[in-house]
């Protein structure tokens, strides 16, 4: 058989295969159906805060493009949640043993009329080194959390030397490589849960 | 003598091939692409009074499909009330308006009815809240989700709990009007069932459902694989909402 033929069959067998319908595209991690926490979808976009940090440095979202974020808004004396949270998230830190710069664990204070950066410092190293504690006390904390749908008031108890208690949402949430609010994680979820998902997302990134 | 050979049967190979790729490709029975009908106003939201409808037809693919006759209605979601005429203007091949002017706040069904030139049949249903007074609308709005493109979230109905919170709803809240959907106080889900809680939010406003809050246009879904239970307000009937995962 003539060469240029068998070239020629060769040519319009691979042309024909070529215009067969491609397949669909593989779906991202969060639409897989495989995620553990609850899948914000569309992506929640988020404005470009920046946030007084105890690293030293403000904290600007933008700045940290590429890196995944669990976000908690607290307070130091809270007496339950936010350490029962905090406590987790060292598990979920320790279990994943992913450098800093992939992952960053952030706590955002709801109550900076207590809370310096000095003791916020303090108390995430309480927990882990690495661990980011951020504060702002104007009003663009109040945009912060409704961007986030957290709640958070200010509640009166009389004789204890606390004086005040924030009552407020105590979901952690998932910022993704690109910025944007991906999941949310209920108070009481496992923290094997959390690690089995950023298993999933971080070799993404 | 065995080279001739050889060549012929990659030859007669790659024809057969080529044969049955041309088959599979130019006689396969033609994929019937599914159309639906997309809904915009003037104003948006809409509000009592005189207002203008789009429609636009087209497939899956977002290709514009022609359309014989196109039929709308309008009526409430309560007996007593008279369906709205709804004159029809057609302004391209796959594209209709048509002027309502709508009599009473509340909600009301606007009803489509097309007759493709292929003489398939397209039927749908937008759910839309017509307000008392104008409000204005998240900026990327201007779009009604129709039955059948809120039924788009449910892909596995044995094992999705499925809520959606109906454009207006705060609005039948703050006009002391109890709507049609009423949030339950406890939702009831278990590992081996109904494992997945779908909560859309087709409202121009956020809304928390217990221990969830849905922005204006998301869905949140979320796959339970243990048992739990999670508590948390709820600003659509106004009391706590529980979530709680059986075995």
């Amino acid at each position: 058989m003539n060469p240029n033929r068998l070239f020629f069959f060769a040519v319009l067998l691979a042309a024909l295969v070529g215009c067969t319908p491609a397949s669909n595209q593989p779906k991202s991690v969060f639409e897989s159906g495989e995620m553990r926490g609850a899948v914000i979808n569309p992506p929640r976009q988020l404005s470009d805060f920046t946030l007084a940090s105890t690293t030293g440095k403000p904290f600007k979202l933008s700045e940290h493009k590429g890196q995944t974020m669990l976000i908690y808004f607290g307070y130091r004396s809270c007496p339950d949640f936010c350490p029962t949270t905090f406590a987790e998230l060292k598990h979920v830190y320790e279990s994943l043993n992913q450098p800093a710069d992939k992952l960053k664990i952030l706590f955002v204070t709801i109550d900076p009329e207590r809370d310096t950066l000095d003791n916020l410092g303090l108390y995430m190293a309480a927990f882990d080194d690495d661990f980011i504690g951020l504060r702002d006390d104007t009003p663009a904390l109040q945009s912060l959390l409704d961007e986030f749908g957290v709640v958070a008031t200010k509640r009166v108890v009389g004789e204890s030397a606390l004086s005040y208690l924030m009552d407020h949402t105590a979901s952690v949430f998932l910022i993704d490589s690109t910025g944007e609010l991906r999941m949310q994680y209920l108070y009481g979820t496992n923290y094997r849960d959390i690690v089995h998902d950023l298993q999933l997302i971080l070799p993404q990134t | 003598m065995g080279e001739p050979i050889l060549k012929k049967v990659i030859a007669l190979t790659f024809i057969a091939a080529a044969a049955l790729a041309v088959s599979f490709f130019y006689l396969r029975k033609p994929t019937v692409v599914p159309v639906h009908v997309a809904l915009q106003s003037n104003p948006y939201p809409l509000v009592v009074g005189s207002s203008r409808l789009f429609f636009t037809v087209s497939d899956a693919n977002g290709a514009a499909v022609d359309v014989q006759t196109f039929d709308v209605s309008a009526e409430m979601n309560h007996a007593a009330m008279l369906s709205l005429y709804a004159p029809v203007t057609r302004t391209a091949a796959n594209t209709f308006t048509s002027d309502i002017i709508w009599s009473m706040y509340g909600e009301w069904y606007v009803k489509v009815q097309a007759v493709l030139a292929d003489g398939r049949t397209v039927a749908d249903t937008f759910a839309v809240y017509v307000y008392q007074i104008a409000v204005t609308a998240p900026d990327y709005e201007n779009q009604f989700r129709s039955e059948s493109q809120n039924q788009t979230v449910i892909t596995d109905p044995e094992h999705q709990y499925v809520i959606t919170i109906p454009q207006g709803t705060q609005a039948m809240q703050l006009a002391g009007m109890v709507g049609e959907m009423v949030i339950p106080e406890e939702i009831r889900l278990s590992v081996r069932g109904k494992n997945t809680l779908i909560i859309q939010n087709n409202d121009l406003v956020t809304h928390t459902v217990g221990p969830y809050t849905i922005a204006p246009g998301e869905v949140i879904r979320q796959t339970f694989t243990e048992p739990n239970t999670f508590v948390g307000v709820c600003t659509i009937g106004m009391s706590t909402v529980s979530i709680i995962i059986e075995e």
